[in-house]
This record gives structure tokens, sequence and C-alpha cells, in this order.
């Protein structure tokens, strides 16, 4: 908050930020359950705007403004609003969370200020309108991946599903791995449920016990994810969990223990991987803030990348213009893959499959996107 | 019937854990008629003391050794200590004030605790989830020893097999749990093979290492340690209440507080006294219940487990300390049912819907006597 503050203290409320100047929003979960990831993200972020700032070609500088969304839907929309409303900014980037992206996205529509999610990965998002985006792969993907990634490497021929209720990313997921498992040929014996905030899942570990599936998917977010999987473990139930990004924080190998160990799940960046990308793009994080990033950080850096190309490429500074150009985006290479908006405002990338290690991810295999279907 | 059983017994530690909250509601409500909303707190900032006794005062690391039952015993009762004495000082500085303006006053302001302690929780200690220390490793009784040729690939096992051996960390040891069958699956050639590795190393290191197989309702170490917990709590408070002297003034003032305070009872100390027991024990119920239990710690923990604890202190008629006992149990016993046959969504529903029918029906409770202005 103090930094935002001094921020805008610094260089005045302009609108927009002037001409050779870009005013640029970030509405993300700096606090609450998922503030791990919004920090993540805003480390990200800040890491770009200083790199692409300092770029001698770089004739319009990007300024960011961050705002907090509580990791709450309803505060998701006033964020949104203030920065669409009162700074005035171009466009914006966020959130993480599909349930904080929905609402940021109508007012998107409604405002016509174009939105780019890094991260949240519900299919229903970008087809609010023409000024909803996003740079990584959506549930229909991960959760089709995850599916191909059971039914053929893991070989299972069954599957129980345990679904968030009431949480647009984890129904999401649980439709599109449904329907991908039972198009290839195996069965979902049932779906339970469990409620946000929810500290205890023995009861879902007797069902779980009593239906003995060979693999259980569980598309929830890592702080729930973590005891149950601990619980799950401690009850005797040795089946693999298969989840999806919302598993990606370090606090998953705290929240579950020894018990992570064998488990798998979908991701848009592995932080433990060997190639030149990723290992730069570490080494800079780690020296600039100390920790190593997570997807979140790697998405929301190609993120800024991807607005700064926009912003670039606009034939004005103004948020039709930025709208035309995010849209037309084309073989952009990031940290998380390549970068090409297709007529739907989706990217059409490969889906990082990784094991839990005892305190690191393994990588397993990458799952083309043409057998997510 | 395997499955009644063990919701059973699920349904019997959580009621263990909303029984220990309960008794301070009903407890405060017995002697000054106030619904302390801000009990809820209490069993967070319990679990929390705990948590920081563990961590500063023996050096818990995370995923480090297992601590044993003498630290987890020092921590909880000093967050019974600690939790008590948050309790008086919140009663000397907001309830006692305000014990003559009213109930409805003293229950808005019993509301603004609840939520300056929660938001105080998240600036000092951050809004993460944390997980407690490792106190022990959860072990399932009954168990029956195996042998190694006992485990045969290709086999369908009868029982959940694991083996449980340790492995020595500075300072201590860690006890690992790994599961190799579960009852009904075909034993791989994988397990087994993972069972003759864990038992060579063992043997090299010269470490304890069994195989056990477990029937199909087993009880945790952790829950013994809950129940034990809340019948030596439940034993106590009755010599307390009724063979004690303080246990003497407090019927006395709950029974008529100015008669008490004529006849020369220090109606200030035993109100303050009352607040420290009933805080105790939910700080206990916070260090064994969200911290050993469930091992999720957030300063907004206690929120939905005060609320079900005072549905249970309202079952069980509130104002009576067996009645929140009562109240507790069931109340964990009937949620759990609800999980297990039902659905996992109704639970809270369920929960909340037997408050509204038990203020309709019988706003005395179980246990409680019968009076005519409630709340």
């Amino acid at each position: 908050m103090i930094l935002v503050f001094g921020f805008m203290m610094m260089h005045g409320c302009g609108e927009s930020g002037g001409a050779n100047q870009a005013l640029i929003g970030a509405n993300l979960e700096l606090t609450g359950s998922e503030a791990s990831w919004g920090k993540d993200s805003q480390q990200g972020i800040e890491l770009a705007r200083d790199e692409i700032n300092a770029r001698p070609d770089q004739k319009i500088k990007l300024k960011f403004i961050f705002e907090d969304d509580k990791s709450d839907p309803g505060a998701s929309k006033d964020a949104m609003k203030k920065l669409v409303t009162q700074d005035g900014v171009l466009a914006v980037i966020g959130a993480v969370g599909s349930s904080r992206t929905i609402p940021a996205a109508d007012v998107a529509t409604d405002e016509k200020v174009p939105l780019m999610t890094h991260a949240a990965t519900n299919v229903t998002i970008v087809k609010r309108s023409e000024y909803v985006s996003r740079i990584c792969f959506n549930d229909d993907v991960q959760g089709g991946a995850m599916a191909h990634f059971a039914r053929a490497t893991l070989k299972a021929d069954s599957a129980v599903m345990i679904v968030g209720n009431g949480d647009p990313y984890s129904e999401g997921l649980c439709a599109s791995f449904k329907r991908v498992f039972e198009a290839q040929g195996g069965k979902i014996t049932e779906q339970l449920a469990y409620q946000k905030g929810a500290q205890d899942f023995k009861t879902q570990i007797t069902s779980l016990k009593q239906l003995n599936p060979p693999v259980v998917w569980v598309p929830g977010y890592f702080n729930q994810v973590g005891p149950l999987i601990r619980q799950a473990r401690e009850a005797g139930f040795q089946a693999p969990f298969l989840g999806a990004d919302g598993w990606d924080d370090p606090q998953l190998f705290t929240l579950a223990g020894p018990a992570i160990k064998g488990n798998y799940f979908s991701n848009h960046f592995n932080p433990y991987g060997t190639d030149a990308t990723t290992v730069g793009f570490v080494k800079k994080f780690e020296a600039r803030f100390g920790t190593r990033p997570g997807a979140m950080a790697a998405l929301a850096y190609d993120a800024a990348y991807a607005m700064a190309d926009a912003v670039n490429r606009a034939k004005e500074l103004k948020p039709e213009a930025i709208k035309n150009a995010i849209n037309t985006i084309k073989d952009l290479k990031g940290v998380c893959g390549t970068i090409t908006m297709g007529p739907d405002r989706e990217v059409t990338k490969d889906v990082l499959i990784l094991e839990t290690g005892e305190d690191k991810y393994l990588f397993k295999e990458l799952i083309k996107a043409a057998d997510t279907k | 019937m395997i499955d009644f059983f063990t919701f059973l017994l699920i349904g019997l530690t959580v009621g263990c854990i909303y029984a220990l909250i309960a008794v301070g509601y009903t407890m405060v409500y017995g002697i000054i008629k106030l619904i302390n909303f801000a009990h809820g707190e209490f069993y967070m900032v319990g679990a929390f003391v705990g948590y920081y006794v563990l961590v500063l005062g023996f050096g818990a690391q995370i995923g480090g050794r297992e601590l044993g039952l003498i630290p987890l015993l020092v921590a909880t009762l000093a967050a019974g200590v600690a939790t008590g004495v948050l309790a008086v000082i919140v009663e000397r500085l907001v309830y006692r004030p305000l014990r003559k303006s009213g109930r409805i006053v003293a229950l808005l302001a019993a509301l603004g605790v609840s939520l300056f302690l929660q938001n105080a929780g998240q600036q000092t200690v951050g809004a993460k989830d944390r997980p407690f220390p490792n106190t022990m490793t959860l072990q399932r009784y009954p168990r029956f020893k195996l042998v190694a040729g006992d485990v045969k690939a290709g086999e369908v096992a009868r029982r959940d097999i694991s083996v449980v051996y340790s492995v020595p960390l500075e300072g201590g040891r860690l006890t690992l749990v790994e599961n190799l069958a579960q009852r009904g699956n075909t034993i791989s050639a994988e397990s087994v093979e993972k069972l003759d590795e864990i038992l060579r190393n063992a043997a090299r290191e010269g470490v304890p290492a069994a195989i056990y197989a477990y029937p199909a309702v087993t009880v945790s170490n952790k829950d013994g340690i809950i129940l034990i917990a809340l019948a030596l709590i439940t034993l106590l408070l009755y010599l307390l209440v009724q063979h004690s002297r303080f246990g003497r003034a407090m019927r006395a003032v709950s029974h008529d507080f100015e008669a008490a305070e004529l006849m020369g009872i220090n109606v200030d100390r035993v109100i303050a006294g009352t607040f420290f027991i009933g805080a105790f024990v939910a700080g206990i119920g916070g260090t064994l219940g969200g911290g050993m239990y469930y091992s999720k710690l957030s300063p907004l923990m206690g929120l939905m487990f005060g609320l079900k604890a005072f549905v249970a202190a309202v079952i069980g008629g509130i104002g009576s300390i067996p009645g929140a006992l009562v109240g507790g149990l069931a109340l964990g016993i009937a949620e759990a049912l609800v999980y297990g046959y039902v659905s996992f969504l109704y639970a809270d529903a369920f929960t909340f819907g037997i408050l509204i029918l038990m203020l309709l029906v019988k706003p005395s409770g179980l246990m409680g006597k019968p009076s005519s202005d409630k709340l």
C-alpha cells in the first residue's frame, strides 16, 4: 500500500500518464487466502516493468497501479472499478483466481477497458467480450490434459472427482476432466465435494477408501488440497491425487508434509526447470526478491511484456486501441511459452505435467494441446 | 456399518472440540447472561500460543523432528493460561464497564471484540494458513503386526497395510508411515520393492521399522488425546463447580447476582475467574483441536468453530455445563452423519437449522432450566 501510495505521490494522478507514459492497472490478490499468488504476480510484473522501461528503444514507459482484490469477488469488482474510473488506466492485468476475474471482466466489458488475465483459467472469462483476453491455457485444456494423462500415462480406467463447492475454477475443471476422461474410455465413479474454508476432509476420505479409485481428481487450491492429501495419507488411502495449477504454491509442501510425494498436477511453468529461459528468469527473480518464482510470477512477467508489446503497437494511447493491439499479439516469446492471440482471445500452449517430490516439483511430461480434446 | 462407526468416531472427536469451546460460552452466559461472541477467537488465540510455544520454546520446525507428548502438554497448558489471561483482560477492559449498560450493548461489544481479535491476528501473524508443528505422527489403532513375508505382490490385501519406521533427525527423530496397500487393492510389485528397501535401510541405520495391518475402523492417537483431554476437563470442572469454594460462589452468583453480592461474595472476582476458566478450556481446545488435530492455523479459524460451539451450547441448554458437553458431542456426531450419509454440502445448513429448530421448540435446550427470557 505504502509503495503504491508513494508512487502516486511522486508522479501525480495524471490522466493515463501523459504522452510517453502508459498507465496500466493490476488487480491482484494481495491479501486474503490466496495472497501468496497475488504477491508473486506483483513481483513478476515489477521485474518485467523495470526491464521494459530500461530498454533503450522503449519510448513509452509503463507505469503500474496495483490494487488489492482481497481474494474476494466483490472486492475485485470494486478494485477494478477504481482502476478504470478513478485512476483512468488504459488496460488492466489480473486477477489470478477465476472467481475474482469474472467480476473484473464484467467491469472491463461495461467500461470498455481491456482486461488481460495472466492466470485465471475458467473457460467463460474471455467469452464475456472482446475486451477480455488470456495469456495462459484455460480449464478445458488443463482438465483435458490431466484426463489424458490419467488415461494414457497412469492407465486409470476410473476416477473419483472432488469439487470445491461453488468455486467456478474447480467446477470448470471437473467438467472438462469428466468430458475428456469419458471420451477416452474412462469412467467417473463418483463426485464428492468440499466447502471453501473446510479443514476436515475425513468424511470425504472415508468415502474415497470405500470407492477405492485408481486416481482422484481434485482441482482445488493448495490451501485446501494440502491438508486433504495429508489426511488421506494418514488414513491409509494411497492412490495418487491429480490437480491443476491451483496447487502451485510452496505452502503445498508445508501443509501436506511428506504426504505430498507422488501426486501430479498441470502447470504453466516449472520453477525447477533446466532450460535456459527458465534458469535465466529464475536467476533474475531470485536475485531481486530472494525467493524462487512460482507459475503466477512467471505468467505475470509474461503478461507485462505482452502489455508492453500491445502499448508499443497501439495506434494511440486509448483503451480501444490497446484492446485491438492486445487481440493481435503474435509470436511473443515468454518464459511460459509463446503468446499468439487467437480469434477467441485465447492462446494455444502445451500443458506441463509436474510430479510433486518431497520438497520440489519434478518434470513428468508435456501434453500437446491437441491431446487435450 | 463400517462407515457408520467411522463417521461416529470422526463426529466424536470433532464433538469434543465443540464441547471444549461450548463450555466457556455456557459458563459466561450462566453467570452474567452474556453471549460472548469473542469466545471463538479465544480458541484461535489458544492455537497460536501453542504454535509459538512449540516454535520458539522447543525449536520446532515445519517437517522437522517430532516433539512428543511433553512439549505438546506444555504448549497446551501455556495456551490455556495465556488465553485465560487474555479473557480476564478483555472482561476487565470491555465487559465490566458495560455490565450495567444492558445486555444488547454487551452483546454488541462482544461482536466488536471478536472482529478486533480477528483483524489484530491478521495484522500481526498474517492471513496465511500455517501448519502446526509436528508433535507426533498420526498412528492408527488397533493394528496387527505382520512380517515381511506376509506382503506378497499380486495378492489382494484384506486390510490396509502400512510400514511404520523412523528416521533420525537432528535432536530427535521423525516417524514416517508409508502406505503399501489399501484394503481390496492388489498389492503391487512396487509396494513390495518399496517395503524391502525401507526394511533394508532401517536395518542398516539401526532404527525401528514394523509392518502393520489395520482393520476397517480405527482410532488414532490424536483422537485419543482429545478424548482424554475432554474427559479430564469434565472431571476437573465437576470438582471445581460442585466441590470448591469458588464453585459455590459461582453458583451463587449465577443463581442471584445481587443477593450473592449482599452475602459478601466478591462478584467481580468470580466473574473474572469464570472468564478465565472458560477461555482456559477454549485455549486448550485451540492447541489440541485447531493445532494438533487439524494442523491448520489462521486468524479466522475461530469464526466457524465459535458459531458451531454456540449452537452446541444452545442445544445442550445455555447456562448448563453438562449441557455444553452433551450438546458439543451431539452436534459433532450429527454433523458427521450428515456428511457421511446425506452430503457434505448440507452439514452447515443442518447445524444452523438445528439452532433455529431448537430455539423454536425447546429454547431451554436439552439440559437447561426453562426460563422466560433467553437472549
